[in-house]
């Protein structure tokens, strides 16, 4: 076991280098000249001549990268071009949010999707499975940015039970918190509960047709305690993937809805730095989702041993 | 075996909750306000006497000298000044730090009396050190730094005072001067923070620096030694970051905040017959038109310029793309609300009948002239009102086609002078060189229309040299005139611009140039 998971760190690192190069090279080849972008349309050539020396944007692409990877192996994201503030406080500022985000909407997919599957497929062709399939294609299908526009006409506008918009820190009180991250988190989770009750709801129905079931089921177990006992240990690897992959989605895909219920979070960070051409700040927040995004999958993977002993690495 | 997987899978899920719960703020750079209180407020409420004021996006920076956006504009005004300022009236500036000044006779030597006593938030008392060090801070890293380029020396004979020598005369200098953003920093807290006032507050102005939340909030108060008396009003002021327009106006329309500025169409239609708020609409500085490549086939005939001028039917597209909402304009950019409008009517109405009889001087017959309407597609205001040029030109006989281009590629193509035609844009000008100077002098720096006129250009230098305003304003007119008459451009309309505020907020000037250096003025209705 400590050795696969030796094995999987290691086997990280060659993904996170094609990953730093591409989002390097990508960054790059977004149209537009960092220094107009920067300076406006009012400024000198030896500005602009002076600005690029400063962040090292004269030197020749291959140097730049490697000074960024050497910058990143002793922990230097770099600063911002723009507020000359350091990568990695910015994206520790902006990760509470983020986190706090996708740990509500996960939550919520959770306690509402994995059950509201079991249910669905314990009761295959009738009227709850119909009710769980017509809602999860509808939370498949509604966009979040409308979700939580509509959210904040009837929630904020109408009822006045919760704010516009805005984050309100831990610190500040947990009511206060929670109120400012509800409607954002639900927006968001909709769909990821969506597709979590989908596919734990088709994992359950084909445990249920699986032979053990028969046999449990002729040894006299039935309903609840068969379910409960045999089945959903048994669906859980599925369960387990889907939530892993959308926990993925989920932290760097928040983008919009920061954006709707401005919160401060990672998204609405890398979402400034493209406007900006805020290159390095760009860089660090994209290679830090996808770290966060290998990082996931790695936990699910090991994850898979302790719902099925079967699986040994 | 199996519990010590179990543990690790709970500790590593448990790592995840607990950085998402986290809520210690971020540790910023340096700052002088680190000191500062911190505010503690919900962001659904606000403070009593405690200003709140939507931005649309976070401010990139707080340094005056390097940002570019308005958010951050927004900031600056606020917690800095400018040795001049804006006045009510568009395009007039007065003394502002300064207290008064004098201009040797030959134009080149400006002598700035500063006013005693005026205290940067630091404490720190400014001095003409201070204004020396933030004009130079501008000419050699600002994004500015043409503004102020025909500075060739600045002497600081006393604390007071400031003398400035230009290498030639320049009328436009106190206008740039006055710009909210070349402001005047605290050269003290300036080096302290080796030159980076990204995240601090080097400021003397109306409001001091709290606290700058990324991506939330700037929170400032009242400067209690702030030197114009009994200004600022209110206690607070609280710059809001929210990106989105519908969420901003529940905001506004629930109280949460007090003002939008800039409210973009969106907006305006909901918060328009609001309860309690009010809108204020007035023309802004987004002034688009249709430009004439003057060196391409048919536009190169004067006639045919003007006869495209003639048949565009600007009431038409100002109240098909922008709802009725923009200001014609009726001779040149420079609008009728600014000091310096030449107030000729040439284009006031369209006349199809004067479009063909100059085509048809010009030898020209119906169907003869094909033309290109370039456009970027990401502006699809102008693409439906290229939509609508085409169709106009048509009633006059020019047949025209339009193409859509990525923005990249078509100011690839402006700029080479590959089109006939363009629907296009500008936006922020406040002095009326900034108008016509780079866009209608032969060669000018933003002169895609390729125009020339040796009369048009000897005025435009003239205009720039002569500091006596009666006699500026004449020259002016005389340009305008002409540069109408010779049609490089159809002057389509002057966006306007609005700010929605709720109707207990009093005592803010609405600019033309969105600038919020009246937010000094804003008291609460009682």
């Amino acid at each position: 076991m400590a050795r696969y998971i030796i094995k999987r760190i290691l086997s990280i690192i060659p993904v996170l280098l094609g990953i730093s190069i591409v989002v390097f090279l990508a960054v790059r080849l977004i149209p537009g000249d960092f220094a107009t972008v920067t300076l406006g349309t009012q400024y000198t050539d030896e500005a602009a001549a002076a600005l690029r020396e400063r962040y090292g944007l004269d030197q020749p692409i291959v140097y730049q990268y490697f000074l960024w990877l050497g910058g990143i192996l002793t922990g230097d994201f770099g600063f911002s071009y723009v507020s000359n503030q350091s990568v990695s406080v910015l994206l520790l500022s902006r990760l509470p949010v983020t986190l706090e985000l996708t740990v509500l909407s996960l939550l919520l997919a959770v306690l509402v999707g994995i059950p509201m599957g079991y249910w669905a497929a314990c009761k295959r062709n009738k009227a709850p499975d119909s009710v769980a399939t017509v809602t999860g294609l509808l939370g498949i299908s509604i966009p979040n940015f409308w979700l939580g526009t509509m959210f904040i006409l009837l929630f904020s506008l109408t009822l006045k039970w919760f704010p516009s918009g805005g984050f309100v820190p831990l610190g500040d009180g947990i009511l206060a918190n929670l109120k400012s991250m509800i409607l954002p988190a639900i927006a968001l989770g909709v769909a990821v509960s969506a597709v979590v009750m989908r596919s734990s709801r088709s994992a359950m129905i084909e445990v249920i047709g699986q032979e053990y079931m028969k046999m449990a089921k002729a040894k006299g177990l039935s309903g609840v305690g068969l379910i409960f006992k045999h089945g959903i240990k048994n669906t859980l690897v599925n369960v387990l993937t889907i939530l892993g992959l959308q926990t993925g989605s989920l932290l760097g895909g928040s983008v919009v809805i920061e954006q709707i219920f401005s919160l401060p979070g990672v998204g609405s960070l890398a979402l400034q730095a493209i406007n900006n051409r805020d290159y390095l700040v760009l860089q660090g927040t994209v290679l830090f989702i996808s770290a966060m995004f290998v990082l996931i999958n790695l936990i699910v993977d090991l994850l898979y041993c302790v719902v099925n002993p079967q699986i040994r690495y | 075996m199996k519990k010590w997987k179990l543990l690790t899978a709970v500790a590593l899920s448990a790592g995840l909750f607990l950085a998402g719960c986290s809520s210690e703020p971020a540790e910023y750079g340096s700052s002088s306000t680190d000191s500062a209180s911190t505010k503690s407020d919900e962001s659904s409420g606000k403070g009593e006497n405690e200003l709140v004021v939507a931005i649309q996006s976070d401010p990139s920076g707080l340094d005056p000298h390097t940002v570019t956006d308005r958010a951050a504009g927004i900031a600056i005004e606020n917690l800095y000044n400018t040795l001049f300022t804006y006045t009510e009236n568009y395009g007039e500036v007065e003394p502002s730090l300064v207290e008064s000044y004098d201009i040797s006779d030959d134009g080149l030597v400006y002598t700035l009396h500063l006013h005693d006593g005026v205290k940067f938030h630091s404490g720190n008392t400014m001095t003409s050190a201070d204004v020396k060090y933030s004009l130079e801070r501008i000419k050699d890293s600002g994004a500015r730094a043409s503004q102020l380029e025909k500075i060739s020396a600045i002497e600081t004979p006393d604390e007071n005072t400031v003398e400035i020598t230009l290498d030639s005369q320049y009328a436009p200098f106190l206008t740039y001067l006055a710009n909210p953003l070349n402001a005047i920093v605290d050269q003290k807290v300036a080096e302290e923070n080796e030159g980076n006032l990204s995240n601090v507050d080097a400021g003397s102005g109306p409001f001091s620096l709290i606290e700058w939340n990324e991506g939330s909030s700037v929170d400032m108060e009242a400067f209690s030694e702030y030197w114009e008396e009994g200004k600022p009003k209110v206690d607070g002021l609280q710059l809001r970051t929210i990106t989105d327009a519908t969420a901003r106006a529940t905001a506004l329309r629930n109280g949460e905040i007090d003002m939008i500025i800039d409210a973009v169409d969106q907006e305006t239609a909901v918060l328009d017959g609001a309860d309690g708020v009010v809108l204020e609409t007035i023309p802004g500085t987004f002034w688009e038109y249709v430009g004439m490549n003057c060196e391409s086939e048919y536009l190169k005939d004067v006639r045919v310029r003007q006869a495209v001028a003639y048949a565009i039917d600007r009431e038409a597209i100002n109240t098909a793309v922008k709802m009725g909402n923009a200001t014609v304009l009726t001779e040149t950019d420079v609008p009728p609300n600014h000091e310096y409008f030449g107030g000729e009517e040439i284009y006031a109405s369209r006349d199809v009948e004067k479009a063909k009889s100059l085509l048809e001087e010009a030898g020209y017959q119906e169907g003869d002239i094909t033309l290109k309407i370039t456009v970027g597609s990401d502006w699809q205001y102008q693409v439906d009102a290229a939509q609508m040029v085409k169709q106009q030109l048509e009633e006059v006989g020019i047949q025209s086609e339009i193409s859509s281009l990525e923005s990249g590629v078509y100011f690839d193509g402006l700029n080479s002078g590959d089109f006939d035609l363009t629907v296009c844009g500008w936006s922020g000008f406040v002095d009326v060189d900034e108008y016509l100077y780079d866009l209608f002098t032969t060669g000018g720096a933003y002169n895609q229309q390729k125009y020339s006129n040796p009369e048009v250009d000897a005025l435009l230098e003239e205009g720039r040299v002569t500091l006596d305003e009666t006699q500026r304003k004449e020259i002016y007119k005389e340009a305008q005139k002409l540069i109408a008459e010779d049609a490089p451009m159809a002057f389509l309309y002057m966006n306007s611009f609005t700010v929605a505020m709720r109707d207990d907020v009093k005592g803010y000037t609405v600019h033309p140039t969105a600038a919020t250096i009246f937010m000094k003025d804003v008291y609460f209705e009682e």
